[in-house]
């Protein structure tokens, strides 16, 4: 068995890596499953001061793996519900979490670069919400981008889908940091120990208020969002959008 | 006007076989307001305005489909939060937007249930207590455009891209979308309408409309001289 996701701590910064960069590290069940375990982990560990989120290879992570909607439509409820808790706890670890995206952030993907603190990609990536074409529908994620970057932003972004560049993204406040490309690993990892010199007491106190204030957002919420995804995905119109894309 | 798009927006928003809504003004101007000539004798009437607006603006954003606004020239006062219950707007970089109402004594609460969400509220309290107007390239840095087109000719035929590009998108996704999105920011919520609606209502007194009438007269002295 791969090590589908693997954590790597050093200086009390926790690197927590998707790694199926054959898939651009596409959200399998098997991804969704080792996050959460690795999170598991993460979260037990009163020791770390930060997390970043990073992906393996070229690509952050290219979202949802559609090839599992079309073999097993029913699957994809457990999977977007896996998802929705992994976004949630991500948003309610008490340390700073920073993403760190090279290549690519879609769909899920970047969902989870939204529910982080901090952001870091460079201009040339491509980021975004194609859902909407493919007949799916980005409920998951449309509660954090709505606290990230405004609802008529989040409104304007997820109707018209499509992808962004990092620089669009950073000038949305999508990403909250731009580094060249090819230096986004080493952005990422110089912010984590600026964010490490922080009081952990007085980091874990701003971020649950902020959490507060933002609105933290019920299980109820966001298992809603996922059963309304999941609705889209096993229906007829996202399973012949689908086919399409995966035949052409 | 407001009972013809009452009236269109209700047969549009049961036709299943439309997925995006195109919203804009002929001529030089997207929409400049009230009809300020009608409400000039008579001060209950702009009070009705205000209740037929508050209806527009939550017609529009529960409409749906996705309804995409082309802004050129003004889009000021009622025509602006006409901009802001759109989900996507096309703006020109010589258009003028805002809400420069307080000096005629009205207040815009009425728009605060879509403007806030759309532009968040920090930049929504500087909007309506500033009552400045602003350009399109201020409105995409607000975050009340989503595109901008250098020219008002541009606009029409970037809105019309925009909608393609919509449409090609899934209908049934795009409506679940939409939907969960109108949820997650209160847009069903008839009680962040209605209070703010009333609110502006309130300030539609005979003093609101002698204030009116003096800066319709002082406007078209300037005229003139």
């Amino acid at each position: 068995m791969p090590d589908l996701a693997h954590t790597t701590i050093a200086d009390s910064i926790a690197t927590l890596t998707m790694n199926r960069p054959e898939a651009r590290n596409a959200l399998s069940a098997g991804l969704i499953d080792a996050l959460a375990q690795a999170l598991e982990r993460i979260e037990a560990d009163a020791s770390l001061r930060v997390v970043i989120l990073a992906g393996a290879g070229k690509a952050f992570c290219a979202g949802m793996d559609v090839k599992a909607v079309i073999e097993d439509p029913s699957g994809m409820r457990g999977m977007l519900l896996g998802l929705a808790r992994i976004m949630r706890r991500i948003r309610l670890l008490s340390v700073p979490t920073i993403a760190a995206v090279q290549g690519a952030a879609i769909g899920g993907g970047c969902g989870l670069m939204v529910v982080t603190d901090f952001a870091v990609t460079h201009a040339q990536a491509r980021i975004g919400y194609p859902e909407v074409s493919l007949g799916l529908c980005p409920a998951v994620v449309a509660p954090w981008l709505i606290r990230k970057i405004g609802a008529g932003r989040a409104r304007a972004l997820l109707l018209a889908g499509g992808t962004i560049s990092g620089r669009e993204a950073h000038e949305l406040g999508l990403a909250t940091h731009l580094a060249d490309h090819g230096r986004v690993a080493e952005a990422a990892a110089d912010l984590a120990r600026h964010l490490a010199e922080g009081g952990p007491k007085a980091m874990a106190t701003t971020k649950r208020w902020l959490n507060e204030l933002d609105g933290t957002l019920s299980d109820e919420l966001l298992d809603r969002g996922a059963e309304l995804s999941a609705r889209a995905a096993a229906g007829g119109e996202a399973q012949s959008r689908l086919r399409a894309r995966l035949d052409r | 006007m407001f009972d013809a798009l009452a009236e269109k927006l209700k047969t549009i928003r049961s036709d299943s076989g439309i997925h995006v809504v195109l919203l804009c003004g002929r001529g030089e101007a997207f929409c400049s307001g009230f009809d300020i000539t009608a409400a000039l004798d008579d001060h209950a009437l702009l009070g009705q305005f205000i209740e037929r607006l508050s209806l527009l603006l939550r017609t529009l954003r529960r409409l749906p489909q996705v309804v995409v606004a082309a802004v050129q020239g003004a889009a000021i006062a009622g025509g602006c939060a006409i901009v802001s219950a759109c989900d996507l707007v096309v703006v020109s970089a010589t258009a003028r937007l805002g809400y420069p109402v307080h000096r005629i004594g009205l207040s815009p609460a009425v728009t605060i249930a879509t403007l806030q969400q759309a532009i968040g509220p920090g930049a929504a309290r500087a909007t309506l207590l500033g009552g400045q107007l602003f350009d399109g390239a201020n409105a995409c840095r607000i975050g009340l455009a989503a595109r901008l087109c250098p020219d008002d000719a541009s606009v029409h035929t970037e809105a019309i891209r925009l909608c393609r590009s919509i449409a090609a998108h899934g209908p049934q996704a795009l409506r679940a979308t939409k939907r969960w999105l109108n949820e997650l920011d209160g847009s069903l919520d008839d009680e962040r309408f209605d209070r703010p609606a009333q609110d502006s209502a309130a300030t539609c007194t005979e003093e609101a409309r002698a204030m009116l009438a003096r800066q319709v007269r002082k406007n078209l002295d300037g005229q003139h001289s």
